[in-house]
């Protein structure tokens, strides 16, 4: 054997083998970034997800998650429960209404208090005062916890929801729906609330319409789903705390996020930021929100069942206990 | 770096650390204050909130006026307790910002609530009472429980702070103490590692430099004091090493001494032998010398004894007898030879006067007749009539030595200090003593009063032979056992004692008592009366046969007197005067084998009745009273004239007594 061909004889193997241990490599790594499709709506209440995939928390705890987006949290609990999501994000009222379908989901976790549900009624329809909504066109995302406030709001002002109707806009249609005029008023959230604020100024009444109740932004996933991954739940609820500390001590940074993520402007951005909290909590309040709310489904009808779900089979604590305990408070 | 610098390094660090845990400590316990006092607040508010939710569940139930005022003074409490926190963190803020929001809302929801129950409960029938209610309820419910959470967390988020804080100060205090303990450790290695490896190398270098290794090298691996050190032993070493081998040198050198030294030793003892052998052999030869000298002075004198011998037995006895037959013959012839005889007599007399004296400086014949103290005695009247030295004596002849030669040079000695005296001391009187001193020696002293001597120039020049004889005369002292002493000082006089030795200093205790006085008057005792005869029986003794037949013939020309026998010697004439037993003895003094005085002595003793005359060449006081002394009646020169003899005879004879004071 000459001395080039001893060369070579040692060389490439040592070149396979390398290609091949790099190989070996990536695929534990990827092995080992555990993926977790997330089904959101494009709104800034998910900010917590966003800051958490875009510094990387996720990353860091060994989760791979993917936002996949819907127009309302039906969608998404409904994905959740086609197995499109893992977790889903959602307002509580979607987990009250699939309570009452005795479907076997739980809140992992409250995310976000928001307060960001505006009524708007279109002036030239003579709608200057809430009295004048009765009998008038309203568009929302049926289903929704819209629905619950719009209700709410009717009834404390004296007029019963069914008094009004009641027509299926999605949020993202809400601007195009109350230009359009084929409703009389919409009841929509960020940033839709805002641009309709912001382009028909002068053209639409607002209102205000979840009456000082905030309304939780929670996780939702498959019990199912729980049981098998406790520890993606926890690797996950610590990406989420972690993100809400960066939130606490970078408020700037994080508002630069969330306005890239769904778009927002500044003064916008300053608006949304004061109608929402941001912070991991499971607490009785919440409790007691979706007790209000299932009673009054079961006070309007829009469920068989007669009995308000014991929602704390719909609570899922370990989770959150596991990463940040002094955010339960769950009374059992 | 130096050690001085890394202690100085530690003892900042040491200062910082403690000023930084120090104001670690007052901060984080003025933080942790501040944080209890806002636990307290949200604790408090936590009670807030319940307050809260009881109250206004009790005004939903009961809708009274004071339910509605203690709701609102709990809300006015509320948001006071809510005031008083500060927002130390961000989490803080949050929660507090939380809890205005809620709280707000609260307001909001019971003030909508109380308008209504307050405005329009009336109308209301019963179900829709109890649905308000129940919504009202749920509504402020939400945000009570929302309030109590929230300030449940926040209490929860302070201890937690607070916890934290504590943690983080025992930390950071236990980051201290493990950094300066890693200070420590690591000043410790490299203190390890640069000072005590250092200072065992140069220990271990010490060792070996100080087992004999002058050429180890102790290795400075740092510029530190250990380093200084380090060059400051190779520096020292480097010295040593050239003081070793300057002691090497030094030691070579010594040994080169030592050997030179042993081999001067060596050639000293071979000196000191050779010189011991010289010394010896000096001390034999001085001994021989002095024997020789001694031999010489006893030869001088014997000489001298032998030419006065000759001067007195022979030319003076000739003289003597020619003196005698001149004046017999001047008898016999008339007036003209008479006088040319008499002429004659005079030039023998004044022969027998010069020979006389010259024989008593040769050898004074008081030294083998009287003694060394009557020699002495006639000594200082001679050096008065020769020298004009006035010598006054103290002497006593108990203490003359016995033997001759120690007499003889004794009076040598004493003669040679007189002549010293007359010579050098510029005086006119000198002094003898002979006595014995406080240790028993018998000394003989002469001393003066004059210019004194310089001792030491009188030693040295009496090396060089011109000591004024006291060489001499100190090594014939020497010679004899004794020694010579010397006192004196310039200006005061001087003394010399010749001490005799003790054996030799046996006392001539037999000898005849010393001469009182030194008259020339002669008394002769009276003696027995011999028979009345014709003439006058007379024996000669006298050893010299010429003065015999001069004085026969002088003699016998008297018709009263009788020449009954004529002897040589002193034994002859005692033997005859036993047998003869004449009237009269002329007795010559000096004679061989028993003087004149010991032949008077002998026969005095016996024959009291036999006058005996001594003759004498010399012309002696001392003389006359030795032989006075040993029964002499009368002592006569013959040198004087014959009539003086004659009636010398005749008065001996006849009885009476005789004045005679011979010249």
């Amino acid at each position: 054997m000459s001395p080039k061909s001893t060369k070579q004889f040692i060389i490439l193997p040592s070149i396979m083998a390398g290609v091949l241990a790099v190989a070996f490599g990536s695929l534990v790594c990827r092995k080992s970034m555990e993926g977790i499709p997330f089904g959101a709506i494009p709104s800034g209440s998910a900010a917590l997800v966003y800051i958490a995939q875009d510094e990387g928390f996720f990353s860091a705890n060994s989760i791979r998650v993917k936002v996949k987006e819907y127009p309302t949290g039906v969608g998404t609990t409904g994905a959740l429960l086609k197995g499109a999501v893992d977790i889903a994000w959602a307002a509580e009222f979607p987990l009250v209404h699939r309570a009452f379908a005795n479907e076997k989901i739980s809140i992992i976790a409250a995310l976000s208090r928001f307060s960001d549900q505006y009524l708007f009624a279109r002036k030239d329809r003579g709608i200057r005062n809430i009295s004048d909504l009765k009998a008038k066109k309203i568009g929302i995302p049926r289903n929704t916890i819209v629905e619950f406030y719009l209700a709410r709001f009717l009834e404390l002002n004296g007029i019963s929801i069914e008094d009004v109707s009641l027509l299926n806009v999605l949020p993202p249609q809400s601007m195009d729906a109350i230009t359009s005029g084929s409703i009389d008023g919409v009841v929509t959230w960020e940033p839709y609330s805002s641009r309709i604020k912001t382009q028909l100024a002068g053209e639409v009444t607002a209102w205000p319409v979840q009456n000082f109740q905030p309304g939780y932004g929670v996780i939702i996933a498959r019990n199912d789903w729980i049981s098998e991954h406790p520890e993606r739940i926890r690797r996950f609820l610590k990406s989420m705390v972690q993100a809400e500390d960066y939130l606490i001590r970078h408020p700037e940074a994080s508002k630069n996020m969330v306005k890239k993520r769904v778009n927002y402007d500044d003064a916008f951005m300053e608006i949304f930021w004061s109608e929402n909290q941001f912070s991991l909590s499971l607490d009785q309040s919440l409790i007691l929100a979706m007790e209000d709310e299932a009673r009054w489904m079961i006070r309007n009808k829009l469920t068989n069942e007669k009995q308000v779900p014991d929602f704390l089979n719909y609570i899922y604590e370990d989770g959150l206990k596991a990463v940040k305990p002094e955010s339960v408070n769950i009374i059992r | 770096m130096r050690i001085r610098t890394q202690f100085i390094i530690a003892m900042i660090l040491f200062g910082v650390m403690l000023i930084i845990v120090s104001a670690s400590l007052i901060i984080t316990n003025g933080q942790v204050g501040r944080l209890s006092k806002q636990e307290e607040v949200a604790h408090g508010l936590e009670r807030d909130a319940s307050d809260l939710g009881y109250l206004s569940n009790d005004y939903l139930l009961y809708r009274e006026s004071q339910q509605h005022t203690r709701c609102e003074s709990k809300f006015s409490t509320f948001s006071s307790d809510l005031s008083k926190l500060g927002s130390d963190s961000p989490e803080q803020e949050a929660i507090v910002n939380k809890m205005r929001e809620n709280l707000r809302r609260w307001q909001a929801v019971f003030e909508e609530v109380a308008a209504t129950l307050s405005g329009e409960s009336q109308l209301w029938d019963v179900s829709a009472a109890q649905a308000f209610i129940q919504v009202a309820w749920s509504r402020m419910a939400v945000q009570s429980q929302g309030l109590v959470f929230d300030a449940m967390r926040l209490t929860e988020l302070l201890r937690n702070q607070k916890d934290r804080l504590r943690e983080r100060h025992i930390l950071l205090i236990v980051t201290f103490l493990v950094i300066f303990g890693a200070y420590f450790i690591a000043n410790y290695a490299i203190v390890y590692r640069r000072t005590l490896k250092s200072l065992s190398d140069l220990h271990a270098g010490t060792q070996i430099i100080g087992s004999g290794n002058l050429d180890y090298v102790i290795q400075a691996k740092y510029r530190d004091e250990i380093g200084e050190l380090s060059h400051a032993f190779n520096k020292m070493t480097a010295n040593l090493k050239g003081v070793t081998a300057s002691k090497a040198d030094l030691e070579r050198e010594m040994a080169q001494r030592r050997k030179a030294e042993e081999a001067l030793r060596k050639s000293r003892d071979e000196l000191e032998m050779r010189v011991q052998e010289r010394t010896a052999e000096l001390e034999q030869r001085a001994r021989q010398l002095s024997l020789l000298a001694s031999e010489l002075t006893l030869a001088e004198e014997r000489e001298r004894r032998r030419l006065a011998g000759i001067l007195h037995d022979n030319l003076q006895q000739l003289l003597a007898a020619a003196k005698m037959r001149i004046e017999v013959l001047s008898d016999s012839v008339g007036t003209e030879q008479k006088s040319k005889a008499e002429n004659i007599l005079g030039l023998i007399q004044e022969s027998l006067k010069v020979s006389r004296s010259l024989t008593a400086e040769l050898s004074p014949p008081l030294l083998q007749l009287g003694g060394l103290s009557a020699a002495l005695k006639w000594l200082g009247r001679w050096m008065g009539e020769m020298h004009g030295l006035k010598v006054d004596l103290s002497v006593d002849s108990l203490l003359d030595p016995k033997r001759e030669d120690y007499s003889v040079l004794l009076f040598q000695s004493v003669r040679e200090l007189l002549f010293n005296v007359v010579k050098h001391a510029g005086v006119a009187s000198a002094r003898v003593d002979m006595r014995k001193d406080e240790e028993g020696q018998h000394r003989i002293v002469v001393s003066d009063h004059g210019i004194g001597l310089d001792l030491e120039a009188v030693w040295n020049n009496a090396n060089t032979g011109t000591g004024f004889g006291l060489f001499s005369i100190r090594e014939r002292m020497m010679l004899i056992g004794g020694r010579l002493e010397v006192e004196s000082k310039p200006g005061m006089g001087a003394s010399f004692s010749l001490i005799l030795p003790s054996e030799s200093t046996e006392m001539l205790e037999a000898k005849a008592p010393e001469i009182k006085g030194s008259t020339a008057k002669t008394v002769v005792g009276p003696s027995p009366a011999p028979d009345k005869r014709d003439k006058i029986r007379v024996m000669l003794v006298d050893d010299h046969e010429l003065v015999r037949e001069g004085l026969s013939t002088l003699i016998g020309n008297n018709p009263d007197i009788e020449i009954v026998g004529e002897l040589s010697d002193g034994e002859e004439a005692v033997r005859s005067a036993r047998e003869i037993l004449p009237d009269v003895i002329l007795m010559d003094i000096n004679m061989p084998k028993m003087n004149g005085l010991e032949a008077t002595r002998t026969i005095h003793s016996e024959f009291p009745h036999i006058r005996i005359i001594c003759l004498s060449m010399y012309e002696d006081n001392d003389l006359l009273s030795a032989a006075f002394n040993s029964g002499a009646s009368a002592f006569l020169t013959k040198s004087g004239s014959s009539d003086t003899l004659l009636s010398a005879i005749r008065g001996q004879a006849d009885y009476g007594f005789s004045d005679s004071e011979q010249q």
